[in-house]
């Protein structure tokens, strides 16, 4: 396993993975996310999750992780002169994963995106808005609540029988 | 993990083959987009095949790189054709539409033929 940046907590703890991010600058953010989805990839092998489960939780968190570092602060003001710091944990149920994010950032609900352009004509497609959009698509439910200082979402994904 | 992209041109037909394999994230979409983005441009390129057989992962930054390569190509005519993606890779292109953009096929002969 290959050492964690300064900005990266992990641990794991039976069927859960726990998480803590503190952003580094938009241009770094992405490293840090794919260390990231790399480590939760690897404890979900590890635990014997399908591989259809693995690449949805693997997809959710660079989604939601890259989501928050390009616009957590560039389009919503951010987290206010503070760092931007996202938290959460994955964790492995008899019949559902959940991946639960908090983030200190301003209001975000993602059951409000804009419909995504699936057109099969290529000069009006959008080449952006795939990846909540493919959430929503691999994930069952998505709850959704703000916190005073933050925003908190869950996702599940039911395990087939 | 990251990508490795590697691109030959298949001598019986002249189509380049660009063989992707690894994890196609926010990291490694700019290498990918590096590989594919001057062969979609080219305009003397009619079809380019996208060997996948050993592509495990595609994030959204992925999914931009393809499209925009459609964007490039479809106006003169030329085509994207996947081959052999794995179930978790082309259900992926499914629920984004991907699949009405390029060719998929199951093997890198079938997308040369």
């Amino acid at each position: 396993m290959k050492p964690l940046p300064d900005s990266l907590e992990i641990s794991r703890d039976g069927g859960e993975f726990r998480f803590r991010l503190i952003f580094p600058p938009p241009d770094a953010a992405p490293g840090v996310v794919v260390t990231l989805t790399e480590e939760l990839t690897a404890f979900l092998e590890e635990r014997g999750v399908s591989p259809a489960g693995v690449n949805s939780l693997g997809i959710a968190a660079e989604e939601l992780l890259i989501n928050l570092s390009k616009y957590g602060i560039a389009e919503h003001g951010g987290a206010g002169g503070r760092d931007l710091v996202a938290a959460g944990a994955v964790t492995l149920g008899e019949k559902a994963i959940t991946f639960r994010i908090d983030d200190n950032s301003a209001p975000f609900d993602p059951r409000g995106r804009a419909k995504t352009n699936l057109s099969d004509d290529p000069s009006a497609r959008a080449v952006g808005g795939l990846g909540l959009h493919m959430l929503f698509e691999m994930f069952e439910d998505c709850r959704y609540a703000r916190r005073a200082d933050g925003n908190t979402s869950e996702w599940i994904l039911r395990l087939a029988k | 993990m990251a990508v490795t992209c590697t691109t030959t041109i298949d001598e019986a037909t002249g189509i380049p083959v660009l063989r992707v394999e690894g994890r196609l994230d926010a990291v490694a979409a700019a290498d990918f987009s590096a590989a594919l983005l001057p062969l979609a441009e080219d305009a003397a390129v009619k079809r380019i095949v996208l060997d996948c057989g050993e592509l495990v992962f595609v994030a959204s930054a992925g999914l931009r790189v393809f499209i925009i390569a459609v964007k490039a190509m479809k106006p003169r005519g030329a085509a994207l054709c996947a081959a052999a993606a794995s179930d978790d890779v082309a259900s992926v292109f499914r629920m984004t539409g991907l699949q009405t953009l390029m060719i998929m096929k199951p093997t890198v002969g079938e997308c040369l033929a």
